[in-house]
């Protein structure tokens, strides 16, 4: 692509966001990588669109001021104010390895004497699917959400706690078989894959597990470690089983065992597996004790007897929140303070990185580290004019 | 030589010092070593026993609890010495169980690399459940007498411990570098020369630095780096140390030791411990007389990485050999030979100082560069019946190792590809087309246990090449 047409672009961009862009002062990034912006409330812009924090209890939240350190990276720290609550947040890019992450930290402190019951909003694009830990855009994760900071939202009747692709057509079933077979959600670099359905508390049923591997020439690369709810963990090795593009099924009779009505069903990548990108082809949940042929589940005949029946990664799959908006509800003690950090997927990069690789004192030394080292940046000169 | 240099100049090739930018001094000589990370390591011993003197349990009423307790720590003291690692001894016994948990808290309050923890008596072990939680990095002497299997059986195997169960002091030793190693990734900034961008980013678990500039910025300043008196000693070292000089010319080997002084001032300029660049791609676009392999291997021998190929974690591969076990490494291509069933490791960039940087040189050949007949290259005769260890960063979380055993060199001619060619014979891999991995780095000595121990300390995964063979119809 031409520097042009990438102007261009990015001007299209610009122009979508005119609403908000025209909010932005502060810029955020790391030498080398495109910038973000910060508006004047602490609201991230990214090329995909807004992250942007809001305290909805107690009301009357108000921005009461924004300053950019150079810590030596710059970082936008914007201060909200609602009551004896305010909010703090410091947005920076650290410079991790391979494209870069956006980093909003936020500090929620009550300075009143009573404790105070906050509502915190994390506003995100509407298109965005909040996962368990994850939101992903287009099946591209975005936003990784701060650990033990749990999210109040509704579930729907079944689906995939997310954080893993979706991959169409990826396998090539070498027999004629259910068409679900040649979709996959592959769980890159180790995430596993996990599925919940709404049952009755204690519920028993059988579940069924399709696997079509067509990536792998060989046994042992590739084993995995299917979790169902009630059962054993239990190791499958797909090649082994079936061989390379060989559709295949598993059984188990499944319980919702910690009895809170829903059955846990998961796939997760074998502590040997050379390859830890997990991948899961369909799901079937029969009623308990189902006899079940597998020669015609298979071949799709059974489809219909089914209770749940999950394309996984194909057309009839769904997330397991229902998109919107974040929701936190917190409880903040007299004079108590609460930190997370969300990282936010930065512009031209792919992804967002684990966060259980990183902290806030390792983001924010991988910045330190390069700001301070950074060459000098070398400006061309303005021609001449005639 | 003047005049093999004023012939030189002639060749289509030709490296003629462009003029030096003001204040630049290329002549400055730089100390190859000062390039190497040297961060300020701490680990905290402390000595845990039940009240002394003892009656009956392990080591026994009969152990010479303080004999040992300073033939230990003398030890202990040396081998920081010899690591460069800050040793702070706790001249206080931990004779009480209950405090265990403050002391390992204080340690972590003071924020040491590690600490290491002697224990004197066999009912201990059940102390440590607070260091186990700490989250510090724990190093457990215990000399034999002190446990049994059921002792160390579960702690040996936990990330972030390293237990010891021996009375091989050496492997204290082993243990501090394995804190060193990590504390210089973390400080470690690797250089990456290719493409037109700048740009810099951080490693995850590792913490390094890497940064990309521009391809032209190397091989601009090997046509400004002046031919030095240091230029004029390096290639006569080189030759003299050398059992034979085969192709390369003078002016080859003076281009070799400019391209030395080059990657030692990028590095320097770049704020850089370690540098890769893209040596394939100046030397096929012929913006270089010489690919870099002698200044490559000079840095290996130096302990200070230079990768090929722009293979960020090959050049990775190359910083924990030097930085774990202060050996160089030899990054290569995997060459299955299948009559005999050896892996082949092929490259032109192999360092000499096979058994440590402050050992004797391995025999080796000045030949060029194989792919390219240009330059210098060192192919460097393995000895036979050493034991090898090949390791790879597949990415930061993960490590593939695998070991074997020197059997033999192949030459070039007969055989093409790279003018070091050392011939494996593969532990505990049945076949050796199965060796994973590419740009492997191989190194002296089988450490698969000690790399498995540096990886389970950091928490980073294992993965051994397949034992068995694939079955036919998996194919």
């Amino acid at each position: 692509m031409s520097r042009a047409v990438q102007l261009l672009l990015g001007g299209a961009v610009l122009a979508l966001l005119a609403p908000t862009w025209a909010r932005a002062e502060a810029e955020i990034g790391s030498p080398g990588f495109p910038p973000s912006k910060v508006a004047d409330d602490g609201a991230l812009i990214e090329p995909w669109g807004t992250i942007r924090l809001v305290i909805v209890t107690p009301e009357g939240a108000q921005t009461t001021g924004q300053r950019i350190e150079q810590a030596p990276m710059p970082v936008a720290v914007t201060r909200i104010e609602a009551g004896p609550v305010a909010l703090e947040q410091s947005a920076y890019r650290a410079p991790v390895w391979p494209s870069g992450v956006d980093v909003i930290e936020g500090v929620l402190v009550n300075h009143g004497e009573a404790a105070a019951e906050v509502q915190l909003r994390v506003d995100v694009p509407e298109a965005m699917e909040i996962g368990e830990r994850l939101g992903s855009l287009g099946g591209a994760p975005a936003l990784a959400l701060p650990k033990g900071l749990e999210p109040v939202r509704e579930e729907r009747a079944w689906g995939c706690t997310g954080g893993v692709r979706a991959i169409p057509g990826w396998a090539r079933p070498r027999v004629e078989c259910d068409p679900a077979f040649r979709n996959i959600s592959a769980g890159m670099g180790g995430v596993p894959i996990t599925y919940r359905f709404a049952v009755e508390p204690g519920a028993q049923r059988t579940v069924v597990l399709g696997f079509c591997e067509s990536h792998h020439p060989s046994a042992g690369l590739r084993p995995l470690k299917a979790l169902v709810e009630g059962t054993e963990a239990r190791s499958i090795d797909p090649v082994d089983a079936w061989g390379r593009h060989g559709p295949g099924v598993v059984r188990f009779d499944a319980a919702d065992a910690d009895g809170n009505g829903r059955l846990e069903v998961a796939v997760a990548p074998h502590p040997i597996a050379t390859d830890r990108n997990t991948i899961l082809n369909v799901i079937w949940v029969f009623a308990p004790g189902a006899a079940v042929d597998e020669a015609r589940l298979i071949a799709g005949e059974l489809n219909g007897l089914a209770e749940r029946y999950v394309d996984v990664g194909g057309e009839n799959d769904q997330a397991l929140y229902k998109p919107g908006d974040l929701q936190y509800a917190l409880r903040l003690g007299p004079g108590a303070r609460r930190e997370f950090f969300f990282l936010v997927r930065s512009p031209g990069a792919p992804s967002v990185p684990d966060p259980s690789l990183w902290d806030q004192s390792s983001l924010r030394k991988a910045a330190a580290d390069v700001w301070r080292d950074r060459w000098e940046e070398v400006v061309a000169a303005e021609p001449a004019s005639e | 030589m003047a005049s093999s240099v004023a012939a030189f100049a002639t060749m289509p090739l030709v490296a003629v010092p462009a003029e030096e930018p003001a204040g630049e001094k290329l002549d400055e000589p730089i100390d190859l070593k000062s390039l190497r990370p040297a961060p300020k390591v701490r680990i905290r011993e402390v000595l845990i026993r039940r009240e002394t003197p003892y009656w009956l349990g392990w080591p026994g009423t009969s152990y010479d609890l303080e004999g040992h307790r300073r033939e230990y720590e003398a030890a202990f003291q040396e081998m920081a010495a010899g690591t460069g690692v800050t040793l702070e001894m706790d001249p206080n016994p931990i004779e009480q169980e209950e405090n265990v948990a403050g002391w390992v808290e204080k340690a972590k309050a003071d924020k040491v690399d590690a600490i290491l923890i002697h224990l004197q008596h066999i009912h201990c072990w059940r102390w440590l459940e607070p260091v186990k939680k700490a989250g510090v990095p724990t190093i457990i002497w215990a000399p034999i007498g002190t446990a049994f299997t059921q002792h160390v059986r579960a702690i040996s195997r936990m990330p972030g411990i390293h237990v010891i169960s021996s009375l091989e002091t050496g492997a204290i030793e082993q243990a501090f570098r394995m804190i060193r190693a990590k504390r210089q990734f973390e400080e470690s900034r690797l250089l990456v020369v290719r493409g037109t961008e700048r740009k810099e980013m951080v490693l995850e678990r590792l913490g390094t630095k890497v940064r990309y500039i521009p391809r032209d910025n190397l091989h601009e300043l090997f046509h400004r780096m002046p031919l030095t008196d240091e230029a004029r000693e390096i290639a006569k070292t080189a030759a003299a140390n050398a059992e034979r000089v085969v192709e390369p010319s003078e002016e080859d080997l003076l281009n070799a030791a400019r391209a030395f002084l080059t990657a030692k001032r990028i590095c320097r300029d770049e704020k850089s411990n370690a540098i890769t660049s893209d040596c394939l791609g100046m030397v096929s676009s012929r913006v270089v007389p010489t690919p870099p392999c002698m200044a490559v291997s000079m840095f290996q021998d130096g302990g200070v990485t230079y990768g090929c190929e722009a293979d960020v974690f090959g050049a990775m591969s190359l910083m924990l050999t030097s930085y774990l076990f202060d050996k160089p490494g030899f990054m290569n291509d995997p060459v299955p030979e299948t009559v005999n069933n050896l892996l082949l490791a092929a490259h032109c960039v192999c360092g000499t100082r096979l058994d440590g940087f402050d050992g004797p040189q391995e025999r080796h050949v000045l030949r060029s560069h194989s792919e390219s007949d240009l330059g210098v290259a060192l192919q460097v005769l393995w000895k036979e019946g050493r034991p090898c260890t090949l390791v790879r960063f597949s990415n930061p979380n993960e490590l593939i190792v695998d070991t074997g055993v020197v059997v033999g060199n192949q030459e070039t001619p007969p055989a093409g590809g790279c003018r070091t060619d050392v011939k494996i014979q593969m532990d505990r891999v049945e076949d050796s087309r199965d060796v994973l991995g590419f740009h492997q780095v191989v190194f002296a000595g089988n450490h698969r246990r000690d790399v498995e121990s540096f990886c389970q300390m950091w928490g980073i995964k294992v993965v051994n090449s397949p034992e068995k063979a694939p079955r036919e119809d998996a194919l």
